[in-house]
């Protein structure tokens, strides 16, 4: 009885070890990083404490090894003032535990129209980080991620 | 033990019973007798001296004995022998010396009782091995076992499952789904999805069948504090109804029910 209890419990152990590794394996290769995607979304912050209302397109591509590649077009009506935001960011990236992108070395190209104050970019970014290292947080669903920073999430994207 | 004397003679030392075809009619030899013949039986082709025979077979016992006595007790053995159809002389005198026993063929076998015995022994030992090769067969089995659940662990470990976002279901406006990242209790869903509906409505987005609206509110904002909201709606098709247009998403800090 105990030998056959005792093959019981091994078994049952089995199964859920092989239905685990299994899924794990099976979710490792069909939920990937944002590797090689090109994540476009429409974006608006509003801040109605500073009256600050931005709307963005947003453009995200990351590269799957280092780099990646941010872009962002769009309008900022800031305290009765109108901005233009046309910029890209080049950054490097390491992707943690978790789907946390840790962005360095963001190198900013800001075309010609661009026209709002960093100040208010910072503001608009919410970061009291002025350094050029930021985390984002990426967690795919569906056919989508929801891009994040540390405290919340900020758009959906869809994968084109 | 039992000796058999060529092929014929049957005798069990032990208790000095000795026959030929069946014990029905074989005799029981006296314990001096017995323990001479046993004596004799081991040194078979031997010459044996008298003192030696004397000495083991009756000394030995605290017996005491001449060699005319000696003597008398082969002579009955002798005697045995050719009662039992052995015909040429199996006991020979040595002369100043002793005796010489001869058989052509002396085989010993286990008494029944210590064959018996012996037997119930190798079937112990049998059935401890049985049992032996069972624990081990099953500790085996159970370390293979065992092995595989590990094997398995350390994949499960090393291809660990990428999270997907979950998304929990709150109600629809209109026809239009609406998903939160938190886990609403079911008062404060009438509250989010109110909030979500007059989000849409501020911001003239219309959110249709096929749309999915997703929201996450600061908890704080129920009770009327300032908080972060954000609202995403996916699955938006375009004039033509056959496009995908991206989400359209809001994202407000210090926002309060009251504002």
């Amino acid at each position: 009885m105990k030998s056959i209890s005792k093959i019981i419990i091994f078994s049952l152990t089995l199964v859920i070890a092989l239905y685990y590794a299994i899924f794990s394996f099976y979710n490792h290769f069909k939920i990937q990083p944002l590797y090689n995607k090109q994540c476009t979304a429409e974006v608006t912050i509003r801040d109605l404490q500073s009256r600050t209302v931005t709307s963005l397109n947003i453009f995200l591509y990351i590269r799957k090894g280092s780099t990646g590649y941010l872009n962002i077009d769009g309008q900022v009506f800031s305290n009765g003032n109108s901005y233009i935001i046309s910029r890209n960011y080049n950054f490097f990236y390491k992707l943690t535990n978790d789907d946390i992108y840790h962005l360095s070395n963001m190198k900013v190209a800001r075309r010609d129209y661009d026209n709002i104050p960093d100040d208010l970019m910072v503001r608009i970014i919410n970061s009291k980080d002025r350094s050029d290292n930021r985390y984002m947080v990426a967690i795919p669903f569906e056919d989508k991620y929801l891009i994040s920073n540390p405290y919340s999430p900020i758009f959906i994207c869809e994968i084109k | 033990m039992l000796y058999i004397i060529n092929k014929l003679i049957k005798f069990r030392n032990a208790d000095g019973f000795i026959w030929t075809n069946s014990e029905d009619d074989g005799i029981k030899l006296t314990r001096t007798t017995s323990r001479l013949l046993t004596y004799l039986l081991e040194r078979n082709g031997e010459v044996v001296l008298r003192e030696d025979i004397l000495a083991h077979v009756w000394d030995a016992h605290g017996l005491r004995t001449s060699n005319n006595s000696l003597n008398k007790y082969i002579s009955d053995l002798r005697a045995i022998f050719r009662d039992f159809g052995v015909e040429d002389d199996i006991i020979f005198t040595v002369p100043r010396a002793g005796f010489r026993f001869f058989a052509n063929t002396i085989s010993t076998e286990i008494n029944i009782k210590e064959k018996e015995k012996e037997k119930e022994k190798e079937k112990e030992k049998e059935k401890e091995l049985v049992y032996l090769d069972k624990k081990l067969g099953n500790n085996i089995y159970f370390f293979y076992i065992f092995s595989l659940i590990l094997i398995f662990f350390i994949i499960s470990m090393y291809f660990s499952p990428r999270r997907a976002q979950d998304f929990y279901y709150l109600g629809k406006i209109d026809k239009c789904t609406v998903e939160s990242l938190n886990k609403e209790f079911s008062e404060d869903r009438v509250v989010v999805l109110s909030l979500t509906k007059k989000i849409l409505i501020d911001n003239n987005i219309s959110c249709s069948k096929a749309s999915k609206t997703y929201v996450k509110f600061d908890p704080p904002i129920y009770h009327g504090y300032m908080g972060r909201v954000f609202l995403s709606v996916c699955n938006r098709l375009d004039s033509s109804g056959s496009h995908l247009k991206p989400c359209l998403n809001i994202y407000e800090t210090h926002y309060e029910i009251n504002k």
